[in-house]
């Protein structure tokens, strides 16, 4: 099944590849931005609030030119009543539970494995910017094409991580869903 | 074209209708095709906007995360509008995302394009602006722009089918109104054309067919009606025609042959045959002259030119001067004759009197005329019922009747009730015709009922005209009863007076003479108004009769001179015109009286004897016999206590009052005698002496003429007392001139008369 999963093709990402960037602030402004976004277009299972009144977590593993659009993101929006925290760290042993999480490229390739397997039923929507993100669990995971910041997305993954994600998003992320 | 300028009634109708169809159609198209282009856009507003936002509801992640491929795929599904020529998503910062053209379409993004809503492009082209939200951030924006070619083309479709459709209709109703228009104009066109042909061909016969239950029906019926009146009319006409050439004939033709006997048999008849050929020839030109007068009245009423005068008239006194002349007859025949007024009577009504005298004299005449036994009696009343009062006069005789099968045509002219009624009763036979139609011009009618061999009641009701301030009075009554026959009547004698006859007729001149001086009168003759002037100024004539028709100098122009010299003596017209004008005229010449040819010798006697009533100038031995008894006459007027009532012996006239001529005389004098002494106390009252004087002054001479000596004393204190100024003396005489009125009586000629007030 995982593989079936893993088998997802779009014209677009056999183009691209990690190469093409314009300006790598522009390119984490809007994948900040779009962290945001993703929010609007999943939903998470109960289980993941405690209460109404608790906040939504963004967390960001890893060095990325993130902070000042994460910043005004959680100063300007809300994700419907909640307000937003944002968390970041270096270390895994630091991390809270978060309903997103975005690990960096920065990152190795064995730590960010392990930290998909720690978290693998785990209801938060684990987003990468690092090729093979999506074999290794990942849901959402950010690649550059045509100078553009573009996603590709992993329905199986989200569903084991019991997160439903809109047809909208599945739509633009290019993705050949499994069923 | 004459069908433009003058079109048919058939052709109104028609365009008539169109016209209303034809708007009516006009204005609900025009309503429909609006209704249709309005909605028609503002449907196509709405569908492009839903399909604005369904894409923008779709296009929410697209925007969020600028994914040109997914936009672009989105937009493909505009393709399935064909009206869409060019449709794009915005970013948020309003740059554009992807867009969609439709083939060959070479639309482009406006510059303005940040607009709310919809707006027409400047081309026709209809522009879409809607922002996309996702929850309530705006994430960009959609652009449409949609050409509205389906719009107008569905709308030119449905202008088409609608102009059609009312087409089509109009037409419909074109064919129906030229059907329906039928029903009015075919009876109309019927009737023109029957009317024109009457009208061309002058042949009354043709009818007009029988039409629908409508107004034209009723108008055809009405015109068939009116053909049957004039073919009635004419056919009348005709009758009438050969009637009275018959009528005329008749009479002619004994003159001619009784003149012709005389002219040839001349010595050797006796006197008494000769005298019979003269009554025969008398009698039948009198009968001819009044065949003659009443054809002229009947066609003067028929024709409208019979004018009709109303003015203030006593009814009482024309059914008393009615019954006063046709007392005579009744009283040869044997049979009563009495008229009664029942309830309260209006002084004066407004009518005509000589016509309704005329009406009445004929309808009382008819009824003696037809009565051998019994009598006639004549009641009168006024009818007050509802708001219409009018006077009744119902004159019933118990003569010989009429059948009833009759009784509808006697007033038709020369009807009468059976042929053999001419032979047995004369007459002319248009009586009753020229009476019913003078009641109708009074305002009335006459009706009729009969019994064969029982009698006869005729109703006449006139109108009475304004009754505001008319005095309402007991009716004396006119009253003849049975009574012996008469001795033969001697003529109205006269005093010995001077007359002068101006007359240019010498057969009229011959007649005049021998009857005045036979009567007792001296007579002067003149041919022609000169020579009566002339003569009439140099010598001092009683009275003067003048013909006013003749040649150097007319009647009228010979009075004029006359009255210009300062002669006031009574001057009696002669004119053989009856019109109401003529009188005047002759009056305003200066004529005092007037009489109309040919001459009455009663009326001639009588007009100059009233005329030359005067003091000092009449003898008071004109045949009279001692008075028998009697009872006192009612008062007709009301008085003031200060006059002593009537219960001293009655005080009669001198003259012979069962004498029915006589009894006249002092009949009219005593009517006089009581208005008269009401003038005078009215001019005592308005201290007027000299008019009394001359009201004392007509006393004195006619009070001793009429038969009553004794006023002639106090008349005379009564004249010196005015012309004295002495009050007291006009008081005294004129009290005891009252006294003797309120003895005044008229004896009765039966014990057994009735007299009630």
């Amino acid at each position: 099944m995982c593989v079936l999963a893993l088998a997802w093709i779009t014209d677009a990402r056999s183009q691209t590849a990690p190469t093409e960037v314009i300006d790598v602030q522009q390119e984490f402004n809007v994948k900040g931005a779009y962290l945001y976004s993703f929010s609007r277009y999943v939903k998470w299972p109960e289980s993941a609030f405690a209460t109404d009144d608790n906040p939504f977590v963004i967390g960001v593993f890893g060095d990325a030119p993130i902070g000042a659009i994460l910043e005004r993101v959680r100063a300007t929006k809300k994700v419907g009543e909640r307000s937003i925290l944002i968390h970041r760290f270096d270390d895994f042993t630091q991390y809270q539970d978060c309903h997103i999480l975005f690990i960096t490229r920065s990152i190795e390739t064995e730590v960010q494995q392990t930290v998909l397997k720690q978290l693998e039923t785990s209801p938060v929507l684990l987003v990468g910017e690092t090729p093979e993100f999506s074999h290794w669990g990942g849901i959402i995971n950010f690649f550059i094409s045509n100078g553009r910041v573009r996603f590709e997305i992993n329905p199986e993954s989200a569903r084991q991580h019991k997160l439903a994600i809109d047809a909208k998003l599945l739509r633009i992320g290019h993705v050949a869903g499994a069923e | 074209m004459s069908f433009i300028k003058h079109p048919s009634i058939r052709a109104k109708l028609i365009l008539m209708t169109m016209a209303c169809s034809g708007v009516a159609l006009l204005l609900s198209c025009a309503g429909f095709v609006f209704e249709n282009a309005a909605t028609g856009t503002a449907e196509a507003i709405e569908r492009l906007q839903s399909q604005a936002r369904m894409l923008a509801f779709n296009s929410t992640a697209v925007l969020s995360f600028e994914d040109q491929v997914a936009a672009e795929q989105l937009l493909q599904s505009l393709r399935l509008e064909p009206s869409i020529e060019y449709g794009c998503l915005l970013n948020s910062e309003g740059e554009l995302l992807s867009e969609y053209k439709r083939n060959g379409s070479e639309r482009e993004l406006p510059s303005d394009v940040q607009f709310d809503g919809h707006r027409f492009s400047d081309d026709g082209f209809l522009e879409l602006h809607i922002p996309v939200e996702d929850r309530d951030e705006v994430v960009g924006a959609v652009f449409l722009q949609a050409n509205l070619n389906e719009v107008q083309h569905k709308f030119a479709s449905y202008l088409r089918i609608v102009s059609a459709v009312s087409v089509g209709a109009f037409f419909v109703s074109l064919l129906f109104s030229i059907m329906l228009q039928r029903t009015i104009t075919r009876p109309l066109v019927q009737l023109t054309q029957t009317a024109q042909e009457v009208a061309k061909t002058d042949d009354y016969t043709i009818r007009v067919p029988a039409a629908a239950n409508d107004e034209l029906g009723i108008l055809c019926n009405t015109f068939n009606h009116m053909l049957d009146q004039v073919e009635t009319s004419r056919n009348a006409l005709k009758g009438a025609v050969a009637n009275m050439s018959h009528e005329i004939r008749t009479p002619i033709n004994a003159i001619l042959g009784f003149t012709q006997l005389l002219r040839q048999e001349g010595a050797s008849i006796s006197t008494e045959t000769r005298n019979d050929y003269l009554d025969t020839i008398f009698s039948s030109s009198q009968h001819l002259l009044s065949l003659l007068n009443d054809i002229l009245d009947l066609s003067k009423i028929e024709s409208g030119q019979m004018e009709m005068v109303f003015e203030p008239t006593s009814p009482h006194q024309i059914l008393a001067d009615v019954v006063s002349v046709l007392r005579v007859r009744a009283g040869e025949k044997g049979i009563a004759l009495n008229a009664r007024w029942q309830g309260k009577v209006p002084e004066t009504i407004q009518t005509d009197p000589d016509r309704l005298r005329q009406l009445l004299m004929n309808l009382v005449s008819n009824a003696v005329k037809f009565t051998q036994m019994g009598g006639v009696h004549i009641f009168a009343r006024l009818e007050t019922s509802d708001s219409n009062p009018m006077l009744l006069v119902e004159v019933v005789d118990s003569g010989i009747g009429i059948a009833p099968d009759k009784v509808d045509t006697i007033f038709s002219p020369f009807v009468q009730a059976d042929n053999s009624v001419t032979r047995r009763f004369g007459g002319t036979g248009l009586g009753l015709a020229i009476s019913r139609r003078i009641a109708r011009a009074l305002g009335g009618d006459i009706t009729v009922k009969s019994e064969l061999g029982v009698g006869t009641t005729f109703a006449v009701r006139i109108a009475v005209g304004c009754m505001d301030g008319v005095e309402m009075l007991d009716g004396p009554i006119a009253n003849s009863e049975v009574h012996r026959p008469a001795t033969p009547i001697a003529l109205t004698s006269l005093p010995a007076l001077d007359i002068l006859v101006v007359e240019d007729g010498e057969t009229n001149r011959k007649l005049i003479r021998v009857i005045l001086e036979r009567a007792g009168a001296t007579v002067t003759m003149a041919d022609n108004g000169q020579i009566g002037v002339e003569f009439a100024l140099r010598h001092n004539f009683d009275v003067i009769l003048m013909d006013m028709q003749m040649p150097v100098m007319d009647g009228y122009a010979a009075t004029r001179r006359l009255r210009e010299h300062g002669l006031s003596l009574p001057i009696i017209a002669l004119t053989a015109h009856a019109m109401k004008g003529d009188e005047a005229k002759c009056l305003a010449a200066g004529c005092s009286g007037y009489l109309t040819k040919p001459i009455d010798t009663e009326l001639l006697l009588r007009t100059v004897r009233d005329a030359t009533l005067k003091p000092g100038r009449l003898h008071e031995d004109v045949g009279m016999q001692p008075a028998s008894k009697g009872r006192p006459l009612p008062d007709e007027t009301p008085e003031t206590d200060e006059r002593s009532s009537a219960h001293a012996d009655p005080i009669y006239s001198s003259l012979p009052c069962d004498d029915l001529e006589f009894r006249e005389i002092v009949e009219e004098f005593i009517d006089r005698l009581h208005s008269r002494i009401e003038l005078m106390e009215e001019k005592c009252r308005e201290q007027d002496m000299d008019e009394l004087a001359r009201l004392a002054h007509w006393l004195k001479g006619s009070g001793g003429t009429a038969g009553f000596a004794c006023l002639t004393e106090p008349a005379k204190a009564l004249e010196d007392a005015c012309r004295n100024s002495d009050s007291r003396g006009i008081r005294m005489n004129l009290n005891r001139i009252c006294a003797i009125r309120d003895q005044i009586a008229l004896p009765d000629y039966d014990a057994n008369a009735e007299i009630s007030s």
